[in-house]
């Protein structure tokens, strides 16, 4: 029995999902929603098995109809990606149980939703360019969906920009594609891999290579290519479950498929440095353009940009402890991002705004939200004994540059903690009067249901637990050895002080400088529309391909 | 001469065409068409990879020497099935986009979303 269970095929949590969604689409919503948390429940159990499996007799690969590599189709799982289908499984079965009693949780809704997990952890399997490309347009077809999935909100304009960019951006992959055939003669990884390695002229690389990357970044939300980002993470008609799932997991879709590009490629090209400087620049212009925005949601989608740079500085840093400090936020930053957007969902509907200028004293109004809230929020500036501390710190003691990269990493937290003073106001203060409004008396005579708080603490739980054992998560996880003065009491009374001190800072500047600014109007009123993206991603293909001419 | 006109950069020239489209045009049906242009030629692109003109159609088991490529036609087809399908949901949204502001102007719809 247990040697069977550990066998179980990679197609299963591909295929389980979406049969058992299609299969019971006609069933009542009641039973429906049940099978679903049941498969979803399965879904982690799998994951489980699969990670044990990869982290004990080591990568799986599994060829699909029986044919050879070039022409058949393989899924693999390896240490890189059995993790991240694990993540996105437990991050779905706690969506799904948030949602539970939600309204706009009808067959159709749940069905796209399931759907989307397969194909999201498809994409984590699969070993080939050309899928990773069919894969992608259906995450982009399902997401639009269901960003637009509330009726009667404007937010056509929302899923139009998100739509047309991401397939923009599929035909530059496209294009790629048709490079990496006619280099090589095959599509899948391992034997791209192979043959870049032994190619004489390098330069035969660069322009698949870039015009695959500049696709792969736009998914990921590097610094020029992230307008689509914020309309479609915070767009008013997408539930915040969508809202979480999109800022969670979607992005991190791109950033796995940017680290498989790069590892095909890395022998041959080396574009660290380069990606090293652009996860900076976007790290640092999210938080600045979070700093300016008044919407609850859209601070909570340019925050996202400025930890996917984050993020990208500790994949590109070229040591092993970065590589994995990135592989942990990617982590970490679902479980916060997450959190944040279903609380932020919570608070917006409790007091009928988005404004965070207008919400005042959450606390005193809903406690265990907030609390909930309050934990993602210290997760995500980095806290000791929070989640976020322990992958920062990994991703700052894996930059080999010395004490400039450091301070680029003191700089981004910072921002971050900047960010998080601003949206922290909310929690203060004391709420206006319930009398204030008709809708406000509407809405609190309905108050949050006790199911999605529990849900809510459970992310919380999730977060500190990460923190506090952090050497046992990460070997769990990755096949790294736990780093790790980070448990001996020296570095933590450090950190404990760094975290306090920049804090400070943090606050002194918002409420003496940043709260009284009003460059910050103009910026907020900035909108960047079609065509100025698309001449934003083509002129990053266009710096990338200068600077890879320039310097292979 | 001969050399230089062949498929495979008339497709790149058809890319290049459609990307100069979703740069210069506000129209958003121009856009749709514009992407389109470049998926088609990226799909032309791979098809002809690797192609001499002297192939034949990969159809039968006889004289498999002188067949063309088979794999970028299958995959091909799923691409352009895709091309469709992504058209058609874009469509969609613009048909709802057009009730709802009354133009196919990205720009001026760009306003109204953000300045209510």
């Amino acid at each position: 029995m247990n040697s069977y269970l550990y066998s179980v095929p990679l197609y299963v949590p591909v295929l389980l999902p979406v049969v058992a969604a299609a299969v019971g689409y006609f069933v009542q919503t009641k039973v429906y929603k049940h099978l679903l948390i049941a498969v979803q429940v399965v879904q982690v159990f799998l994951a489980a098995i699969l990670l044990a499996r990869v982290r004990t007799a080591g990568a799986i690969l599994e060829r699909l109809g029986g044919w050879q590599a070039p022409v058949g189709i393989e899924l693999a799982l390896d240490e890189i990606s059995a993790p991240l289908v694990l993540l996105v499984t437990v991050v779905f079965l706690l969506l799904v149980l948030f949602n539970y009693r939600k309204l706009y949780m009808v067959n159709t809704f749940q069905f796209l939703l399931v759907s989307l997990q397969g194909v999201m952890i498809s994409l984590f399997l699969t070993s080939d360019v050309f899928n990773v490309y069919v894969l992608t347009e259906l995450t982009t077809i399902i997401v639009t969906v269901l960003i637009l999935f509330k009726r009667g909100k404007p937010a056509l304009y929302n899923g139009m920009v998100y739509l047309m960019f991401s397939i923009l951006a599929m035909a530059f992959f496209l294009l790629g594609i048709g490079f990496v055939y006619r280099t090589f003669g095959v599509l899948d990884f391992a034997g791209i891999t192979e043959r870049a390695a032994a190619l004489e002229n390098p330069r035969a690389l660069i322009l698949p290579y870039a015009l695959m990357v500049t696709a792969v970044g736009m998914k990921a939300g590097l610094l020029p290519m992230f307008g689509w980002l914020p309309r479609a993470h915070a767009a008013p008609s997408a539930p915040s479950m969508v809202s979480a799932l999109l800022s969670g997991l979607q992005v991190k879709v791109g950033i796995y498929l940017f680290i498989r590009l790069q590892q095909m490629i890395g022998l041959t090209l080396d574009t660290t440095g380069f990606f090293l400087v652009v996860g900076l620049l976007t790290a640092v212009s999210g938080f600045l353009l979070a700093i300016c925005q008044r919407d609850i949601k859209l601070v909570l989608a340019y925050s996202t940009v400025s930890q996917i740079g984050l993020i990208m500085i500790g994949l590109t840093s070229g040591s092993v402890i970065g590589f994995w400090g990135g592989m942990l936020h990617i982590v970490n930053h679902a479980l916060f991002k997450a959190l944040l957007f279903l609380t932020a969902g919570l608070i917006a509907k409790e007091y009928g705004t988005r404004n965070l200028d207008q919400i005042r004293g959450t606390f005193r109004r809903m406690p265990l939200v907030t609390t909930a809230a309050f934990l993602a929020v210290l997760g995500m500036t980095g806290a000791p004994f929070f989640n976020g501390s322990i992958s920062k710190y990994l991703i700052e003691s894996g930059l080999a540059g010395g004490t400039r990269w450091q301070a680029a990493i003191y700089l981004v937290n910072f921002g971050t903690m900047l960010v998080f003073t601003r949206y922290a106001t909310v929690f203060f203060g004391r709420p206006a009067a319930r009398s204030g409004g008709s809708s406000v008396t509407d809405r609190s005579t309905r108050p949050v249901d006790p199911w999605t708080r529990v849900v809510a603490l459970v992310f919380g739980a999730a977060i500190l637990g990460i923190g506090l054992f952090a050497g046992p998560v990460m070997s769990a996880l990755f096949p790294v050895e736990s780093p790790l003065e980070l448990v001996s009491g020296a570095t933590a009374a450090g950190k404990a002080v760094a975290f306090a001190g920049t804090l400070a800072a943090a606050v002194t500047v918002y409420l003496f400088g940043v709260s009284r600014l009003s460059v910050l109007e103009r910026v907020r009123e900035m909108s960047v529309s079609f065509n100025g993206m698309a001449i934003l991603m083509s002129g990053f293909l266009g710096v990338v391909l200068v600077f890879l001419f320039a310097t292979v | 001469m001969g050399d230089i006109i062949n498929v495979q950069n008339v497709s790149l020239v058809l890319f290049f065409v459609g990307l100069y489209g979703v740069l210069s045009n506000r129209n958003i049906i121009k856009s749709i068409i514009a992407v389109n242009i470049m998926d088609v030629a990226a799909i032309l692109f791979l098809i002809t990879v690797n192609r001499r003109p002297d192939q034949i159609p990969p159809i039968g088991s006889q004289n498999v020497a002188a067949m063309a490529d088979p794999l970028p036609q299958a995959l091909m087809i799923t691409a352009i099935v895709i091309g469709i399908s992504v058209t058609a949901v874009s469509i969609t949204l613009f048909i709802g986009l057009f009730r709802r502001y009354g133009t196919s102007d990205w720009q001026k719809i760009v306003y109204r979303v953000d300045r209510g």
